[in-house]
């Protein structure tokens, strides 16, 4: 796998998503969906729900739903071949982070190239262009990104989210019943 | 205007249509003539690409309105992709909306071709730890798939029923060891099938299908929990337990009500 990053240290977002056994204080979620842009709303609703319930501030998972909205979309509209492709979308929790990964089958050079130009070089575009600033705020809005290539064509996106220093840990939300279980 | 034409290199039943410049009501006799010769070569699915149109008259969009229909007739369909801003707001002022659908990109017109016309289930999965407090994330996520789908709001709400019970069930009465569990999504125009897999043990599984095949309430008069199961059957058409040493599976099927 070719990987190229922005100073940044490798995320071990493992495959499937789910945290590895016996990792405490990590919690790892995936989802694998059709790319298909009518899946977007839901799931990017699902990662900000689920960035709450990890202990994170409604900033931050507005911000999430914010990246992953971005990111998915991007996947779908030029990173799918076909309409069988589909798009894998992986999120670990730390105390103070969040890793999430944007995995897509790959498009063309040209694709691939812009990119990297996007995530390597930022500039916003000029005012009359009507597309090409979504990678822009992603930036912004996280505090690491990185693009992997993998040997058989496909490409992930990841990013790291940390908790800002002035944010202050919300309590978790306590389910009605917690304390029966 | 131009139009130009090609058969799309994901599927040969499709034919790209790309219109250029002012679609006026002069037009409308060659468009007729195009659309007739599609038809007649046995290709009724049409994507009119107008992303480099400028104005569509009254005439015209009438003349599309009947080549739909005759599409239609056929078993086909015409969607269109890639309006402007402008021109998709006045064609919805002129209540195009209610006859053609929208899209943005040809990758999408595709995937609405795929979901109405070859049955195909679009898969979803997705892997969490086993903790009760994603469980309503994960329903909310799945009924709105179902809603963005085109489910009615009443199917969406007993799938969001039917997912929170058994994803709940799978964490509350899995192996307290599991280190996640998975949910799988199978949903076409038909149906919905829903499958959770997880660890449990032996003699929680058995009693899981003991509830299901003696089909009744295990809850007492007096017991406060208990009937989720029997809910889910009466709010689903089928539900089966596979246990084998990897785990169990609880598979439901509940068919879409307005198919």
């Amino acid at each position: 796998m070719e990987s190229q990053s922005k100073n940044v240290s490798p995320l071990g977002v493992s495959q499937t998503g789910a945290s590895p056994a016996g990792e405490k204080g990590v919690s790892g979620y995936s989802v694998s969906l059709p790319s298909d842009l009518e899946y977007i709303p839901p799931l990017r609703q699902f990662v900000a729900e689920i960035a709450r319930v990890e202990g994170f501030s409604k900033k931050f998972c507005f911000r999430t739903e914010i990246i992953v909205d971005e990111l998915v979309t991007n996947g779908i509209l030029h990173g799918s071949q076909d309409v069988h492709s589909s798009v894998i979308v992986s999120a670990k929790f730390e105390e103070g982070s969040m890793n999430l990964s944007v995995q897509d089958q790959g498009g063309t050079r040209q694709n691939l190239e812009n990119l990297k130009h996007a995530v390597y070089s930022p500039k916003p575009p000029s005012n009359d262009k009507k597309k090409g600033r979504g990678l822009v705020i992603v930036q912004m809005l996280s505090s690491e990104i990185k693009i992997d290539l993998c040997e058989n064509g496909q490409t992930q996106v990841h990013v790291v989210k940390t908790r800002d220093p002035d944010e202050k840990q919300p309590q978790r939300e306590k389910l009605l019943y917690e304390s029966d279980l | 205007m131009r139009i130009s034409q090609q058969v799309s290199a994901h599927d040969e039943r499709i034919v790209l249509l790309h219109f250029e410049g002012d679609l006026n009501a002069s037009d409308c006799d060659a468009t007729s003539k195009i659309f007739q010769d599609i038809i007649d070569s046995r290709k009724y699915f049409i994507v009119a690409l107008m992303e480099n149109v400028t104005f569509v008259s009254s005439p015209l969009l009438g003349e599309l309105m009947g080549c739909k229909l005759r599409l239609v007739e056929k078993g086909g369909n015409m969607v269109v992709v890639g309006l402007n801003y402008d021109l998709r707001e006045r064609l919805i002022q002129m209540g195009a909306d209610k006859i053609f659908q929208f899209y943005p990109d040809t990758h999408t017109a595709y995937n609405h071709y795929h979901w109405e016309y070859t049955q195909t289930a679009q898969v979803v999965n997705i892997t969490l730890p086993p903790k009760l407090q994603s469980v309503p994330a994960v329903r909310r996520f799945i009924a709105g798939i179902a809603k963005q789908k085109g489910y009615t709001s009443r199917d969406s709400f007993r799938i969001e029923t039917i997912v929170d019970e058994i994803a709940n069930n799978a964490i509350e009465h899995g192996d307290t060891s599991q280190p996640e569990i998975t949910v799988e999504l199978r949903i076409d125009r038909k149906k919905f099938e829903l499958l959770v897999r997880n660890k449990t043990l032996m003699d929680k599984a058995n009693q899981l299908k003991y509830v299901l095949e003696a089909n009744k309430e295990t809850a007492q008069t007096g017991d406060t929990r208990g009937r989720g199961l029997a809910l889910v059957k009466l709010i689903s058409n089928s539900i089966n337990v596979s246990i084998d040493k990897s785990g169990t599976e609880v598979k439901i099927t509940k068919m879409r009500e307005d198919s």
